[in-house]
């Protein structure tokens, strides 16, 4: 009878119990990424360090906002951490977002971090690499308008204002763009649940 | 008003299913881009609103919102990863530890020092600041990438501290390391209910001086007179082993002490299964209670 965990999903349970470890453990094994992305929507590090210790603070004490219908445990706090940057950029200007800018990279620049545990390094290299691919798939086009909605935290209409197109314009190519998207993501393994 | 940002991948679809079919749908396209801002987390609070009641009745269109969801979420991993500060843990875990004595303990835990704290109540507001030097705030990733190149490793960090600590005589800060605080008498656990008894609950604390375990279970169902439960030691590896049986009074209540064969600390964990009374040495009914620990 083998009982013990190591699933993202049987450490949420166990965090649910009160065990420290099995935060250490999700910490240890997401906290790169979740830098990672906060420092590119803010470009801040300081301010990333914080949006990162409150979200897995959020996590320890409200482990019961996760469930497995909620899609894989690592998509999700990702989402949490994209939540508190947009709440961030909402609260100062928004103005700061670059496309392809060579200091802040983009939304093909997926390289790992090579100081990670190695076992994890190969893992979120194989998830960046199948999100790269994905992006370099759809239209140049599709793509700057995806990282101006999901890094910059603006909605279409203000997309539309900022790089002087029509909103049409905007919305058919973030619908383009999505549902590209989801037809090249959608036969890997990344958005089954664990 | 509620976040729906982060409910939104939890999708209901109301009894009543909507027939019209989304391919026939003229204002599919418009819909599809209302549900990007949506997906995202960029439509307004009011709209967002308005625009979930919408969503939930239909399934086809509550499919689509959790498929983009799903692909918006992954974008994540769009980012390049970081490597936070060196001391970035530390103050996590010194924040999540001030978090935790700093919420208030159950009726259980209350005479009992534990090493594991539970989040029995949520502070209202997450506790800010650290004692520790906050490094200058980075302008742009180009000098946070020098900065990190800049850095040394942590084996010469930890060199270079040994010789200034023997050079400036901390003679008692070595012997301080040396004489590192004990092990916490007393570690406590909450073991939850499972298999066909998941609403069942226990608490267990271990004596780690008498290598005991005391187990208080509630809400176990009272079992038949030819069944008994028994309590197993869980280790990392190998066969659970045998901690002993008892029967719960008929509110679910029962009190159980067990001792380990060595100690509580070759153990990660205990659980509660229904055999055959008298019991057995290895395993062969359902389990009902789990939990595991880690020995400080």
């Amino acid at each position: 009878m083998d009982l013990l965990p190591s699933t993202d999903n049987q450490l949420v349970v166990r965090l649910a119990n009160g065990d420290a470890k099995a935060l250490e453990q999700l910490y240890d094994r997401y906290v790169r990424q979740c830098f990672g992305l906060a420092l590119r929507m803010l470009g801040d590090a300081a301010l990333a360090e914080e949006v990162v210790q409150e979200v897995f603070l959020k996590l320890w004490n409200q482990p019961e906002k996760y469930s497995a219908q909620k899609g894989k445990f690592a998509s999700w706090l990702l989402s949490l951490v994209h939540n508190r940057c947009i709440d961030e950029l909402r609260r100062r200007s928004r103005t700061e977002v670059a496309l392809d800018d060579p200091a802040t990279g983009s939304l093909l620049d997926t390289k790992p971090d090579p100081d990670m545990d190695p076992g994890d390094k190969v893992w979120l290299a194989e998830q960046q690499r199948a999100v790269r691919e994905a992006l370099a798939g759809i239209a140049p086009e599709q793509r700057r308008v995806l990282e101006l909605a999901y890094y910059g935290g603006l909605s279409q209409s203000e997309i539309a204002a900022k790089l002087k197109q029509p909103l049409g314009t905007v919305k058919t190519r973030m619908r383009s763009g999505l549902q590209s998207l989801r037809k090249l993501l959608g036969s890997s393994d990344l958005m089954r649940e664990t | 008003m509620r976040d729906y940002r982060n409910s939104r991948f939890t999708f209901h679809v109301s009894p009543k299913v909507s027939t019209v079919n989304p391919e026939a749908d003229n204002n599919l396209q418009e819909w599809e881009a209302q549900l990007a801002d949506y997906a995202l987390g960029v439509m307004e609070s009011g709209a967002a609103a308005e625009f979930e009641r919408q969503l939930n009745e239909c399934r086809t269109h509550v499919m689509l919102a959790q498929q983009y969801s799903q692909v918006i979420a992954m974008l994540g991993y769009s980012a390049p990863s970081a490597e936070p500060p060196m001391d970035h843990k530390a103050r996590f875990m010194s924040r999540l530890a001030a978090t935790s004595q700093g919420a208030g303990a159950t009726d259980v835990t209350s005479a009992i020092p534990v090493s594991v704290a539970s989040p029995a109540a949520v502070p209202s507001e997450p506790i800010v600041g650290s004692t520790q030097p906050t490094p200058a705030p980075i302008t742009d990733l180009g000098e946070y990438r020098e900065r990190k190149r800049a850095r040394l490793s942590l084996p010469a960090l930890a060199a270079i501290a040994a010789a200034l600590v023997l050079l400036v005589g901390g003679t008692a800060f070595l012997t301080s390391l040396i004489n590192k605080p004990a092990q916490p008498q007393l570690v406590a656990f909450r073991v939850q209910g499972h298999g066909p008894q998941p609403s069942a609950s226990a608490f267990c604390v271990l004596d780690t001086k008498t290598n005991e375990a005391f187990l208080l279970t509630t809400d176990l169902q009272p079992l038949s007179p030819q069944q008994v439960y028994e309590l197993w030691w869980l280790p990392a590896k190998g066969s659970p082993v045998a901690a002993g049986t008892f029967n719960v009074d008929n509110t679910g209540k029962a009190r159980h002490t067990a001792k380990a064969p060595e100690t509580v600390a070759q153990f990660t964990g205990v659980a509660v299964t229904v055999e055959k009374a008298p019991g057995g040495r290895t395993p062969a009914g359902d389990v009902v209670l789990v939990g595991n620990y880690a020995v400080p």
